[in-house]
C-alpha cells in the first residue's frame, strides 16, 4: 500500500533525539537543569543581597532625615523669643506636640533641671529630705566616697544602687550646668584635670576653692578669669557661675529640698512659702529671673540658692522618631557675651528593623 | 551532536566563572555592608564625656584604639588590619573581615556642629576600594573662643 500523501514519513535529521541518543538528551536535559537551578540560586541571592543594600540605603536615608528633623526642633529652640527664661510654655512646645513631615513624631526634654549627682555637694542630701530618697542602708558619705573613687560618671545608671529606679530617672541627672559655687570641690578639681591634663594645676584650683568656700564667698563671673588662669579658654564656659537648674521644670522634691538647706547656717526664711508660690506660678505662666530674685530676695550667704536655682535650661534631649527609627540628640546651651548659642554633644541613632511603631 | 554538546558545556562553563564572579562580587558587598554596620555600631558607642577635654585615642599597630566606650574611661573600641584582615573589637567581642589587601584608619576631628568621625578605608584583593564614615556618639563641650 502506497503511503497516504497526508501522513508524513519522518527524515532522519527532523526526528526527536531518542534511542541510541536518548542519552544525550538526558545529558541536555541535566545541563540545562542545572543552569536553571545556578539561575535560580543566583537570583536569590542577589535578590537578598539587593534587598540588604536597599534595607541599609534606607535606613541611611530614614537617620539622615530624622536627623535633619531633630535639627530643626533645635533651630526652634534657638529662636526662643523669649531667652533669658525656658519654660512649658515657649513656642517650642507646640512645634514639638504638632511633630514633623511625613510622620515624624518629635520629643524634647529638659535633662539638666535635676540635681546632678556627679556635682552636688553630698552636704545637701545630709541637711534636707533629699536624703530620704536613698535607699535602705545608703548614706550621703557613701555617695561621696563612691563618686571620688570611681565617678563622675557618664551614665545616671551608675547610681542606680543608691536610688530606686523611678526616683533615679525623675529627681537626677548627670547633665549638670558646673557651677563653681555649688559644685563639690573634688569633682570641680577633677573636671578641672580632666578639661586641661594638669594634675597639679587641677590641685591648686582646689585649693583656691577651698579659700572661697573658708570665707564663705561667692565666686563671681569677674573672678573666673583669675581662678581659671592660663585655661580659661578650656574651663569657661564649661565651667561657670550660671545657676544650675530651671525652676520652670524643676522636681518638686529637688525644688523643696534646695529651698530647705540651711545656707550658712540658716534655712532660708518662707523656704516652704517661696517653694509653694514657684509651683503655683508655672501652672499658669513662665518664672522669670525678675519674678525668681524679687521671690527669693536673698541676701549674705544665702544668696548661694540662686546659683542652684535659674530659669535656664543647659542641656535638652531631642527625639525624632518614625516608624523604623529614631535619632536622639543631646544638645547643650552655650552661654555667650551677647548671646546663648547650642551645640550638639550626643547624637545616636537607633533603627527599628522590624517596622515595629513605638 | 558533539558540536552542540560542546557549545552547552562552553555556555555551561562560562555561566558557572561568570555566576562565580558575581558570587564573589556579592560577598564582597554583603563584607563590605556587614563592616559598615559593626564599624557604626561600635564607633556609635564611643560616648566621650562633655567635661573632658577632647577624645582618647591610641595608635596601635595596624590600627586604633578608641576609649569611652558606653562613657566609660577604661573600656575601648579596637579597629585594626592585620594580615588581610580587619578586626572590631569591643569588650571580649570581635568581628574579623577577611579578603583584604590593606586598610587604613583614621579619626577626623570634629567640625561645627559635627562629632568626630572614625573613617575607615578598605582595599580588597580585586582592587575594589570601599569607604566607612563612622561617627561617635557622644563628645566634649566644645571650646569656645572668647
Amino acid at each position: 500500500m502506497r503511503p497516504s500523501e497526508d501522513t508524513p514519513i519522518p527524515s532522519s535529521n527532523s526526528r526527536p533525539l531518542r534511542d541510541e541518543e536518548g542519552g544525550a538528551s538526558v545529558l541536555l536535559f541535566a545541563v540545562v537543569l542545572f543552569l536553571a537551578a545556578g539561575a535560580i540560586g543566583a537570583m536569590a541571592i542577589l535578590s537578598t543581597t539587593a534587598r540588604a543594600v536597599r534595607q541599609g540605603s534606607a535606613l541611611a536615608a530614614n537617620r539622615r532625615m530624622l536627623e535633619r528633623a531633630a535639627r530643626s526642633v533645635l533651630a526652634r529652640l534657638a529662636q526662643d523669643p523669649t531667652p533669658g527664661a525656658d519654660s512649658a510654655f515657649d513656642p517650642i512646645w507646640s512645634y514639638v506636640s504638632a511633630g514633623g513631615a511625613s510622620g515624624v513624631r518629635f520629643s524634647l526634654s529638659d535633662l539638666s533641671s535635676r540635681v546632678d549627682l556627679n556635682l552636688v555637694r553630698v552636704a545637701l542630701f545630709e541637711e534636707t529630705k533629699l536624703g530620704d530618697l536613698m535607699l535602705p542602708g545608703r548614706t550621703a558619705a557613701g555617695l561621696r566616697q563612691y563618686r571620688a573613687d570611681k565617678g563622675p560618671f557618664k551614665n545616671l545608671e551608675a547610681y542606680a544602687k543608691w536610688f530606686p529606679p523611678a526616683v533615679l530617672h525623675n529627681d537626677f541627672t548627670v547633665y549638670g550646668n558646673i557651677n563653681v559655687n555649688t559644685t563639690f570641690e573634688g569633682v570641680l578639681s577633677t573636671v578641672f584635670a580632666a578639661r586641661t591634663g594638669d594634675a597639679p594645676a587641677s590641685e591648686v584650683f582646689r585649693t583656691q576653692i577651698r579659700r572661697y568656700l573658708r570665707q564663705k564667698q561667692l565666686i563671681g563671673s569677674s573672678d573666673l578669669r583669675g581662678l581659671f588662669g592660663l585655661y580659661y579658654p578650656q574651663l569657661y564656659p564649661l565651667m561657670n557661675v550660671r545657676p544650675q537648674i530651671n525652676v520652670n521644670f524643676v522636681p518638686e522634691a529637688d525644688l523643696r529640698a534646695i529651698l530647705s538647706y540651711p545656707y550658712g547656717g540658716h534655712p532660708l526664711a518662707k523656704g516652704r512659702a517661696i517653694a509653694d508660690a514657684i509651683l503655683a506660678r508655672r501652672r499658669t505662666g513662665e518664672v522669670s529671673e525678675q519674678y525668681l530674685t524679687g521671690l527669693i530676695h536673698a541676701t549674705g550667704e544665702q544668696r548661694l540658692v540662686l546659683q542652684y536655682l535659674g530659669v535656664r535650661t543647659w542641656f535638652w534631649r531631642i527625639g525624632a522618631s518614625n516608624h523604623t527609627g529614631s535619632v536622639g540628640l543631646v544638645v547643650v546651651r552655650i552661654p555667650g557675651q551677647k548671646s546663648d548659642s547650642f551645640a550638639i554633644l550626643e547624637d545616636q541613632f537607633s533603627a527599628d528593623r522590624r517596622g515595629k511603631k513605638g | 551532536m558533539g558540536t552542540l554538546l560542546l557549545v552547552v558545556w562552553a555556555a555551561a562553563s562560562g555561566g558557572v566563572r561568570a555566576l562565580g564572579r558575581v558570587t564573589k562580587s556579592i560577598e564582597r558587598s554583603v563584607e563590605i555592608l556587614q563592616a559598615d554596620e559593626a564599624v557604626r555600631a561600635a564607633v556609635a558607642r564611643i560616648d566621650v564625656p562633655y567635661w573632658v577635654e577632647r577624645e582618647k585615642i591610641e595608635s596601635r599597630p595596624g590600627g586604633l584604639r578608641i576609649f569611652y566606650l558606653d562613657g566609660n574611661p577604661s573600656k575601648w573600641v579596637d579597629i585594626s588590619f592585620e594580615k588581610g584582615r580587619l578586626s572590631v573589637a569591643e569588650e571580649g567581642h570581635r568581628v574579623v573581615f577577611g579578603g583584604l589587601a590593606g586598610a587604613s584608619v583614621r579619626v577626623a576631628p570634629p567640625h561645627a556642629g559635627a562629632s568626630p568621625v572614625v573613617i575607615l578605608t578598605l582595599r580588597f584583593t580585586d582592587e575594589r576600594v570601599a569607604t566607612i564614615d563612622a561617627p561617635f556618639g557622644g563628645y566634649p563641650y566644645p571650646i569656645v573662643e572668647q
